[in-house]
């Protein structure tokens, strides 16, 4: 019985976090949804006056989803669970700690480089390999390393 | 047992939940622009310039100027706000700047919010205390000194300088004595006159920057509003001036500007007419004297008291003025313009020098801190980077972004100073500033440590030609006599020691400019390494064959260092408001982190510097 109490107690509190969370809207690809958190608003401006945020039959060419997850159902189901619960973690616990500006992590940027390798793969099958281990055994050439605003005005 | 441990469990998860939708919902009533929009509690004008009331339409920034009251000092390798001894970690400046008060009292600034405080405790401010260290032939400081000290110098130069025209009222405001003009400073409403809140730094006499120096009433658009900015403006620089702005300029432009109004080198040019000023009548009462015996002519206290009064008096008139005659629009400052302006006919002869160097007798320029000029040159500026960028980086306050107003060392937050252009990691950033500042702090302390070198050679020139008959007039050494043969190696130590006083009177040990900082010490060093050769083929000429020249390195110049403060005589230090009796030997400075030494690790550092020890700074 007392069991059970905590247990709808918790189920109630988790529905509500979710609703006032807008919990729905992070199931969709919609850039709109990471900009819920006001510290997106940068990010989320630049993106829109990219060359990435144009529309094509209602959709934008690729979206934040299109180039900070990995583009595989299971992949990119556990890597946004992981970025949801980390995220979470970081505006309850360490607010006052967040820099201004924000740093790729290494995750992330592997996802950013296999993005741009998907969609441009016949444009990058033709030039020198920029993921090539050769020459770059310790920090591999990546494609935003040059073109470091095609999704934001600023490079991360 | 393990139902305990779920319970704990369940609560940990619940505290996270309501944390987690506080934290949202926080958010969610944050309105937009919640940090730059008016409150439209208070009325603002240039009637009544306090911070303090501006304020309370900005609760955010006000918060944000204010943080420097009550933070820890910081240190950074050549700055910070700990009110360090500069002439404790730097003991060579006690010899370059020797027979002007800055070579018994020159600290480490610290920050917007306290320069007014800062400036009436300051023993170069303190008329006694000169009189008895040696400094009775200065005259004390002028209320021009309050042009960038105090959020009060427009509405003084407006409402109680003397004169018709705004022109009269200017050269009055700065003419007039500096601790006559403070006790001018009204008690607007909610604060009674001289009370300790009158003489406080919040909104009272002690009242630093204020909003009202960089912003438009109600509107907050950015202004200039010093009459020495504007007038260099729009005498030599091709601006146009601007009734509401000051001068017509970009945002862009004004984001840098509004620190051009005081972060400039100056000088204080006598306009050769008599001006009409305020006066105090204690200069009429026999009974008030000073230290050494002679006639008070002001008051060193904040308010009018014991019956002394304001009177009319008339002055020579001084006027501030930033020479930049030869500094032309969109173009890069160069040291040589300085040269230049003082050295042309019309300066020189009304404005020879800021002092003549006690021991060379040379005269000599006193750079203050030209951190406009030495920017103007560099890459950043090249870029359009202003001043706010880096000192006043963005921060996010709920959903809007607005400039931090503590404005401070890029050093303390490299993320929002630096990232927003740079890339690279912050320890990157870091380092390269590091590696920037150490190079130039190596050129700047071999210059210093050269230019000391010089002047010890000098001196003993000078002694070498007093014993000789023909530089004798009845019997006693003739200075000028001295000082004529000597022409090109003052004129040396001149032009040298400027520039390296220009890039050590400079807030970014070089980071504003390093190429440019790095090119004027190479001239300094020639120069000072110049005067030593002179020196030499001197002694060749007039038979000295055991003339040598010196070089002195960092343990020899750590012998002069001067230690904190102290008074040298019993003193009553007329400006507390008890008047406080000071015995000989206690400390000046009331507060133990004002004017003590600096962290024993930047004295290492310096050690390392200079000779480079690359082992250990790399």
């Amino acid at each position: 019985m007392w069991f059970l109490v905590v247990v709808v107690i918790i189920i109630v509190a988790a529905g509500y976090t979710f609703y006032n969370a807008k919990g729905m809207s992070y199931f969709s690809d919609d850039s709109a949804a990471c900009n819920n958190c006001h510290v997106m608003n940068d990010v989320y401006a630049s993106w829109r006056k990219s060359a990435h945020s144009r529309e094509i039959n209602g959709k934008p060419i690729a979206s934040c989803n299109d180039c900070h997850l990995p583009n595989e159902f299971v992949d990119k189901w556990i890597a946004k669970a992981q970025s949801g619960v980390s995220h979470a973690y970081a505006f309850t616990f360490k607010l006052d700690d967040l820099p201004q500006n924000f740093t790729a992590t290494k995750m992330s940027k592997n996802m950013v480089q296999a993005n741009c390798v998907r969609c441009h793969s016949q444009m990058v099958s033709v030039v020198v390999n920029p993921t090539t281990k050769i020459n770059h055994a310790n920090e591999q050439l990546s494609c935003v390393k040059c073109h470091a605003s095609v999704g934001h005005t600023r490079g991360f | 047992m393990k139902k305990a441990l779920l319970a704990i469990l369940a609560i940990i998860v619940l505290i996270g939940f309501v944390l987690f939708n506080k934290d949202i919902s926080s958010k969610k009533a944050q309105p937009d622009m919640a940090g730059a929009v008016s409150k439209d509690v208070v009325t603002m004008s240039d009637d009544d310039p306090r911070f303090n009331v501006w304020g309370k339409n900005f609760p955010e920034h006000m918060d944000m100027y204010q943080t420097v009251e009550t933070e820890a000092p910081f240190e950074t390798e050549f700055g910070g706000n700990h009110s360090y001894s500069k002439l404790i970690r730097y003991p060579q400046l006690t010899i370059l700047w020797a027979g002007y008060p800055f070579s018994i009292d020159a600290n480490e600034e610290r920050g917007h919010f306290w320069i007014q405080v800062d400036q009436m405790d300051t023993a170069r401010n303190n008329k006694d205390f000169l009189n008895s260290h040696g400094f009775a032939a200065f005259n004390g400081q002028p209320a021009a000194c309050m042009n960038c000290h105090s959020g009060w110098t427009k509405w003084l130069e407006n409402n109680a300088a003397l004169g018709d025209t705004p022109r009269e009222k200017w050269v009055s405001f700065n003419s007039a004595k500096y601790w006559t003009m403070v006790k001018n400073i009204p008690a607007l409403e909610g604060i009674t006159e001289n009370s300790p809140e009158h003489s406080g730094p919040h909104g009272g006499k002690r009242m630093g920057v204020a909003c009202a120096d960089c912003h438009v009433p109600n509107t907050m658009e950015l202004r200039v509003t010093r009459t020495a900015l504007i007038n260099a403006l729009t005498k030599w620089r091709g601006y146009e001036p601007d009734p509401v702005t000051g001068v017509k300029a970009t945002r862009s432009e004004m984001r840098s500007l509004v620190c051009a109004q005081c972060h400039v080198e100056y000088y204080f040019r006598p306009t050769g007419e008599k001006v009409k000023t305020i006066g105090e009548s204690i200069a009429s009462d026999t009974d008030k004297k000073w230290w050494n015996g002679t006639q008070k002519t002001y008051d060193e206290f904040d308010s009018w008291r014991d019956g002394n009064k304001a009177t009319e008096i008339e002055v020579a008139g001084i006027e501030l003025v930033f020479p930049w005659k030869q500094w032309g629009k969109n173009k890069p400052f160069r040291i040589e313009m300085f040269d230049e302006y003082y050295d042309e006919n019309v300066t020189r002869s009304i404005f020879p020098q800021d002092w003549a160097h006690k021991i060379t007798k040379a005269p000599m320029l006193k750079i203050q801190h030209p951190e406009t000029e030495l920017y103007s040159s560099s890459v950043h500026a090249a870029n359009g980077v202003s001043c706010a960028d880096c000192h006043m980086p963005y921060v996010r306050k709920g959903s809007s972004k607005v400039t931090n107003h503590n404005v401070t060392s890029p050093l303390k937050d490299i993320n929002a100073a630096c990232k927003s252009c740079h890339t690279q990691s912050e320890e990157y950033l870091k380092a390269q500033i590091q590696d920037i500042q150490r190079s130039i702090a190596f050129d700047l302390r071999s210059v210093e440590y050269a230019t000391v070198s010089l002047i010890n050679d000098i001196k003993n020139m000078r002694d070498r030609l007093a014993a000789l008959p023909e530089f004798q007039t009845d019997g006693k050494a003739d200075d000028k006599k001295i000082s004529a043969v000597l022409k090109e190696v003052l004129e040396l130590h001149r032009k040298g020691q400027m520039r390296g006083d220009f890039v050590g009177a400079e807030n970014s040990t070089g980071f504003h400019s390093p190429r440019e900082a790095s090119r004027m010490l190479l001239q300094a060093l020639e120069m000072a390494r110049m005067g030593q050769t002179k020196l030499a083929e001197i002694a060749l000429q007039y038979g000295f064959s055991d003339f040598k020249t010196s070089n002195l390195g960092f343990e020899d110049i750590q012998k002069l260092n001067p230690g904190e403060i102290r008074y040298k005589v019993d003193l009553n230090d007329a400006r507390q408001s008890t008047a406080k009796g000071h015995k000989a030997g206690d400390r000046y400075y009331e507060h133990d982190n004002i004017n003590d030494g600096p962290n024993a690790k930047l004295l290492e550092l310096d050690k390392n510097n200079k000779p480079y020890n690359h082992k250990v700074l790399d």
